[in-house]
């Protein structure tokens, strides 16, 4: 438990940092920073997002630092991000919350398709190593360094446009009204096929490259030969002798991963304009819509923190050393 | 408890020690990291005495996790002392500039047990030869270097030099190599030296080799030596005086023949019953002893009293309670931390 | 265990002289070199070769490649080579100068951290830490939308101060261990200052880490800068891969049909990925050499191609001295040979021993790292991996059946897998070294003994093996509550217990031990001692023991082989060998051991080190250290032969009628040479 306890204190840490990072970043800019935004937007701004600004910045010029820092604190456990500029005056925090399930959906589905996928493909590469299965290597190599968005761009070229079985953008068919019924669900998973696709080849290099490493690794340990000396099935020796220490440092690095993979997802949203938080986010950089930008940064920090502490519970499950030492 | 222990050199004339420790004592303090509790204290050294003598050697006997190897890195200064005091030539020490720490360690050098990992895989012999001489005040110009190798590789049976020099360390055997590191230790001209279990990862056929090796440097250079090894066969071969350490304490110390042929503490004669004997060939298994069940350095010690009680096949209901104080075994300087020995309590259940 | 370290030990000291500069010569990173030196001439020289301005337009719009345009043409008639051409720069430099910053950071915070340990690693890596989770693109984006329309070089460095934290995170953990190693200690024992340490004892030993640092850093720069200008972030206006696709995408190439337009920089991207891939897989291999070629897996017709050329070397060996089958047999070894295969042609690791385990008996293997030992005991079991490779020779394997009848004896070494399964473990079990890695970590104990039992007796009832899982431990003196433990929860006297435990899970007829208490401490290793004598008593299984540790096999062994180089130079009882060894590495060996009992005196070290594999001494092996060696000693391999009896000597045959073998040209020499225990016994001065 005490693994736990730390893994959870570490996470408090860093999104009181992410929150800190996000107060302070408007600040390092030269100048005003609500007055440099607004030069930016050469006074076509509304004395409302003015205002905007000054709540998602927490700035209030009668308030020294530090009051402005709890007020803005304050502000953020009340869910106030100000307003956006994009969907003005729709608050931040409705944009963000209807924006934020569609990736969440998307990119967890994609993730674990992948990670899942790429350890397995990444274990038989690995106890196969020495056949043709070695030539992932290169393969694997060459898909990694293709970045997730130009894939998107192929698949929306050959499926959608090409072949036509795909819809080229969208998240669901308009014309169906959103709700929980079959019709609607079945064109939620339509529409999200090819990017999720898009993800999962994206990142399935990686995970498997890593994988085979691990594995063969793990192979040259004296358990799995004394498993072999055993007699145990080749089954057995290599999913619950070498697999299954192999998994682990994935598991344990997955942090690593999650962050860049995020990165990497959040632009295949704006190829396909699937309705999740890159689209968002990509609507807000080409609006200058900083309250939105900032909340996109806090809310992402958080959905990764969760789903790394999923990963700490799965390795704690997994590896016997974390429980009682 | 921790009783001034007089130190009685094995020679007739008496020798004023090189290098002394008194009361010396090491706690680490583990991390919160993942052990339960949070911060836990582990006493590795307590109240350790010893001295050694120009020309003589001192063997500190003991398992793994006894303490025995942070005795040496205390001595190299290479941890700080939690307690107790080191005094070189009969000075304090307290190094606190590198300088300080540099003139120190040029006295006393450490050899430490894995010549494999010892050397730096990606110098040459010459460049980490030369850099102890360096470091040590020698500012011979390059041929001066280069003669001062020649010496140092002769000196531990290495030549020609030139066949050893420009090689990595991965070339040379382990028996090379450890003559080598002996080399780099000798190249700072120390007075003591101290030899953290430096035979221990080599082959057998070899071992020998460098022991007597060592031996002769001693008496050539007049060292005071430090021998480290869990082998007490070995300590009993190559040094003067034994120390027996169990879980940071000293329980034995004598003169080398005392303590191996007359052991007293009820560790002592378990280490040596444990080492191979070929007369118990075909012996019934039950003969030979040993100590009870699962007995292993995984049973934590008990809080106060003897660190040995709770393996120890004598232990009475004072030993779990109280630690024994050093009583002496004979007149030669033999000792023991026991309750068996003590006088209050002699006589005990013993044999 | 032995067997990787063996093989590593091998392979290492088997690579060329010059190991520091292996990784530039692995196929895989001059592959990857090349391709990343055409980028990086494409990226001095596009500019200029590019046929025509990039930003020019021109009427022929979106035009499919040809020979005028050989990339096609953009929506606004502007040539996509040439603006490839071009862009390549400002991708690559983007790359190159975020790498050089978040690489240096890197070295700056993950060498101090790792370095000075304590609070400042606390600090230091916490920082570390927060940047990992904190997903870079959102961060990024918001920077660069907050500084405005940035240059390139602005871009870059708020790539590297997002992005230094994987580099940091490994460097620490490899500083961590480097700092721990010996190496590190005996400089500062030495009086090294602080900063040599680092600098010249330290980071000499990452350069492979940095370098793969380095080039995943070039790759995640250049692929961030190509996300950031496809959002239209950063400097748009200048070309990029990022921006070419950021205007194709802006126009809907992707839906027109224009594949020219957005695939090529996509093409350019991977391709760098590649070749900066491959030297990491490169530079991979030689870190860790567990990932080199080392299990090349051989397919069937290998493998039946292999078994009947050892047939053949089977019918050769037939001629050498084999003893007859006495129906007292039960492991029989026949001319075998190991070579480890390296890219300089095989190395002999046995080289044709003959030995034979009688029923019940306990054989003590005796030898130096390196003599062989090991390697045979992976041969006799067939767990040997490639690069080592059996050569010549055979195992057979007398079985008997339930009744005790003999069954046709097993040619181990052309046996199936199917009976090789039934052989292993059933009739053959293995004892290794390292007991902390021979158990699975992940599993409990009763899972891996049970493991053993449901694989050769799948029809035995849950509640039968849960007991006999229990009476197992118990045989070896742990208490049955201990079923539920984790490797790591028992000492290593225990987890040593409970591979004895496995061993014998099916009653075997051979147990092999392969330096079962090597790494234990003296008193454990006794406490292991007394189990397996114990279990000798009450089991009839017979036992191998391998160890280099010959007074232990003096106490504990019927008989004694002893091996030198990949032979066996000696055999005989451990009596014959205790008080009369006739070999004289025997001989002299016995004489190297400190003793406890009898006079303290000086003993005489043996000359010289054992040769390895790659520097085997002609004729006999030991005659480089041996003081009776003649000419013909380094001429003439000696054959192991039976001593025939001779007057005054009353110990060349055992009570078995085995004849002592020993493989010396001055056997009879040796004979005269005084007893070895009246050499210990005798007082010499000191």
């Amino acid at each position: 438990m005490r693994f736990l306890a730390r893994r959870l204190a570490f996470y408090l840490v860093t999104a009181w940092a992410a929150i800190t990072i996000n107060f302070l970043l408007p600040r390092l800019m030269p100048g005003d920073p609500v007055q440099t935004v607004m030069e930016r937007f050469n006074g076509q701004l509304s004395p409302e997002s003015s205002e905007a600004l000054a709540v998602a910045f927490g700035l209030d010029r009668s308030k020294n630092l530090f009051q402005q820092y709890v007020e803005y604190i304050e502000h953020l456990f009340h869910g106030d991000f100000g307003l956006s500029f994009t969907y003005f005056p729709t608050p931040v925090s409705s944009v963000v919350a209807d924006s934020l399930p569609w990736t969440i959906g998307l990119l967890g589905v994609a993730t674990l398709v992948a990670s899942l996928l790429g350890t397995l493909l990444g274990c038989i590469a690995g106890w196969r190593r020495g056949t043709w299965m070695d030539s992932v290597l290169p393969v694997g190599a060459f898909l990694r360094g293709i970045p997730h968005f130009w894939v998107g761009l192929l698949l929306v070229a050959v499926f959608a446009v090409g072949f036509g079985w795909f819809p080229v953008s969208g998240g669901y068919d308009p014309s169906i009204p959103p709700s929980l019924s079959l019709e609607f669900i079945g064109t939620l998973l339509y529409h999200s096929i090819l990017p999720a696709l898009t993800i999962v080849i994206g990142s399935l290099a990686g995970h498997m490259l890593m994988q085979r490493n691990m594995m063969v690794t793990t192979l040259s340990e004296d358990y799995v030969v004394v498993a072999q000396a055993k007699g145990l099935s080749s089954r057995r020796v290599m999913l619950n002798y070498a697999a299954r220490n192999a998994i682990l440092p994935a598991v344990a690095g997955f942090a690593m991963e999650l962050g860049l993979v995020v990165s990497g997802s959040l632009l295949v949203e704006k190829v396909f304009s699937f309705p999740g938080i890159g689209y968002v986010m990509f609507q807000a950089v080409s609006n200058q819509d900083f309250p939105l930008l900032q909340a996109i940064l806090l809310v992402t920090t958080f959905a990764v923190l969760a789903a790394n502490l999923f990963a700490d519970v799965a390795f704690f499950v997994l590896d016997p050393r974390t429980r009682n030492a | 408890m921790n009783a001034g222990i007089e130190v009685l050199p094995l020679s007739e004339t008496v020798k004023k020690p090189v290098l002394e420790a008194s009361d010396l004592g090491k706690t680490f303090h583990l991390g919160g990291g993942r052990s339960a509790g949070g911060h836990r204290k582990v006493v590795a050294v307590d109240a350790v005495n010893l001295a050694l003598c120009a020309g003589s050697t001192v063997a500190l006997v003991g398992e793994s996790g006894s303490g025995k190897s942070t005795v040496a890195r205390l001595l190299a200064q290479l941890l700080p002392a939690s307690a107790g005091e080191v005094r070189l030539h009969g000075e304090p020490v307290h190094p606190r500039t590198g300088r300080q720490r540099r003139r120190y360690v040029g006295e006393v050098q450490l050899l430490l047990q894995d010549p494999f990992a010892s050397l730096n895989p990606v110098h040459t012999i010459r460049y980490q030869l030369t850099r102890v001489l360096r470091l040590h005040g020698n500012h011979a110009g390059r041929r001066g270097i280069e003669e001062q190798l020649d010496t140092l590789l002769s000196t531990v049976q290495l030549h020609p030099a030139s066949q050893f020099l420009d090689k990595y360390p991965h070339e040379l055997s382990g028996g090379q190599l450890q003559r080598i590191a002996i080399a780099r230790t000798l190249a700072a001209s120390p007075s003591v030296l101290l030899l953290d279990e430096p035979v221990s990862m080599l082959d057998v056929s070899i071992r020998l080799g460098i022991l007597n090796l060592l031996a002769n440097l001693k008496q050539q250079q007049d060292l005071a030596i430090l021998y480290i090894t869990h082998d007490i066969a070995s300590a009993r071969y190559f040094a003067d005086e034994i120390l027996v350490m169990y879980r940071g304490h000293v329980v034995e110390r004598g003169p080398s023949e005392s303590v191996t042929q007359h052991p007293t503490h009820p560790y002592t004669q378990l280490l040596i019953e444990s080492a191979p004997d070929p007369a118990r060939r075909g012996r019934d298994a039950a003969e030979v002893p040993g100590i009870g069940r699962g007995g292993g350095a995984a049973s934590a010690a008990a809080p106060t009293g003897c660190p040995f009680a709770r393996r120890c096949p004598f232990a009475m209901d004072v030993c779990f309670t109280q630690m024994p104080a050093v009583s002496a075994v004979d007149e030669e300087g033999h000792e023991v931390r026991c309750w068996l020995n003590s006088p209050e309590t002699a006589g005990g259940p013993r044999h | 265990m032995t067997s990787t370290a063996e093989i590593t030990k091998v392979v290492t000291s088997t690579r060329p002289r010059r190991k520091k500069r292996h990784w530039l010569r692995s196929r895989k990173v001059l592959i990857g070199a090349s391709i990343l030196a055409v980028f990086a001439v494409i990226a001095i020289i596009g500019p200029w070769i590019a046929p025509y301005d990039p930003s020019a337009t021109g009427p022929d719009v979106l035009m499919p490649p040809s020979a005028q345009h050989l990339l096609g043409t953009t929506a606004l008639g502007e040539d996509v080579l040439s603006q490839v051409l071009a862009g390549t720069r400002l991708s690559i430099e983007v790359g190159f100068l975020a790498a050089l910053i978040s690489e240096t950071v890197a070295i700056l915070v993950g060498i101090t951290s790792g370095y000075l340990g304590g609070s400042a690693d606390e600090v230091l890596s916490l920082g570390t830490n927060i940047f990992l989770v904190i997903p870079v693109l959102p961060l990024q984006i918001l920077i660069i939308a907050y500084l405005g329309n940035v240059s390139w070089v602005v871009t870059a460095a708020v790539i590297a101060l997002t992005a230094w934290s994987h580099g940091a995170r490994k460097l620490r953990a490899q500083t961590m261990s480097i700092r721990k190693r010996d190496y590190v200690e005996a400089a500062r024992a030495a009086g090294e200052p602080a900063w040599r340490i680092v600098w010249f004892e330290i980071l000499p030993n990452e350069t492979a880490i940095i370098a793969t640092g380095f080039l995943f850093s070039v790759l995640s720069g250049i692929v961030v800068q190509t996300g950031l200008a496809f959002l239209g972030l950063g400097d748009v206006a200048s070309w990029s891969w990022g921006s070419v696709l950021r205007w194709s995408e802006s126009s809907n190439a992707f839906l027109t049909g224009a594949w020219w337009w957005y695939v090529p920089p996509g093409i350019c991207l991977a391709l760098v990925g590649m070749g900066l891939a491959l030297i990491n897989l490169g530079i991979d291999e030689v870190v860790n050499p567990r990932l080199r070629g080392v299990g090349r897996v051989k397919t069937a017709r290998e493998r039946t191609g292999f078994s009947r050329r050892l047939i053949q070397l089977d019918h050769d060996a037939e001629h050498a001295a084999t003893t007859p089958d006495d129906g007292n047999s039960v492991l029989e070894i026949t001319g075998l040979r190991v070579d480890y295969q390296t890219a300089h042609g095989g190395l002999p690791a046995v080289r044709g021993v003959d030995l034979t385990l009688r029923r019940g008996e306990v054989l003590g293997i005796a030898g130096e790292s390196g003599s062989g030992k090991s390697t045979l005991a992976f041969a006799v079991t067939r767990l040997l991996r490639a690069p080592g490779e059996v050569v010549g020779g055979s195992v057979k394997y007398f079985g008997r059946a339930k009744d005790g009848t003999p069954v046709p004896p097993l040619d181990v070494l052309s046996a199936s897998q199917a009976q090789l399964r039934r052989y292993r473990w059933e009739e053959t079990a293995v004892v290794f070294q390292a007991a902390m890695n021979s158990l699975n970590p992940v599993l409990t104990v009763r899972t891996q003994l049970e493991d053993t039992i449901r694989a050769h007796r799948p029809t035995m009832a849950a509640a039968d093996r849960e007991d006999r899982v229990g009476e197992l431990l118990e045989l070896v003196g742990i208490d049955r509550s201990r079923l539920g433990s984790y490797p790591h929860q028992l000492s290593g006297g225990q987890r040593q217990r409970v591979m004895i435990a496995m061993a014998l899970a099916l009653d075997p007829a051979v147990v092999i031990m392969d330096e079962p208490t090597t790494s234990l401490d003296v008193v454990v290793q006794r406490d292991i001692i007394r189990c397996i004598m114990d279990l000798r008593t009450r089991l009839d299984s017979s036992f191998i023991f391998i160890t280099h540790d010959l007074s232990l096999l003096l106490e504990i062994a019927d008989r004694i082989a002893v091996m030198y180089a990949g032979e066996l130079v000696e055999l005989g009882d451990a009596a014959q060998i205790q008080h009369q060894p006739r070999h004289p590495y025997t001989r002299r060996l016995l004489l190297s051991f400190p003793v406890l009992r009898g006079p303290r005196r000086k003993l005489a070290a043996i000359d010289g080190a054992a040769p390895n594999l790659r520097s085997i001494p002609t004729g006999c092996a030991f005659h480089t250290r041996c003081p009776l060696a003649t000419d013909i000693c380094a001429q003439q391999d000696p054959p192991l032969l039976a001593l025939v009896d001779q007057p005054g000597q009353d110990t060349t045959h055992n009570a078995t009628g085995d004849p002592r073998r020993v493989a010396c040209h001055h056997v009879d020499e040796t004979l005269q040479l005084r007893p070895v225990d009246a050499l210990i016994q005798e007082e010499l001065p000191r």
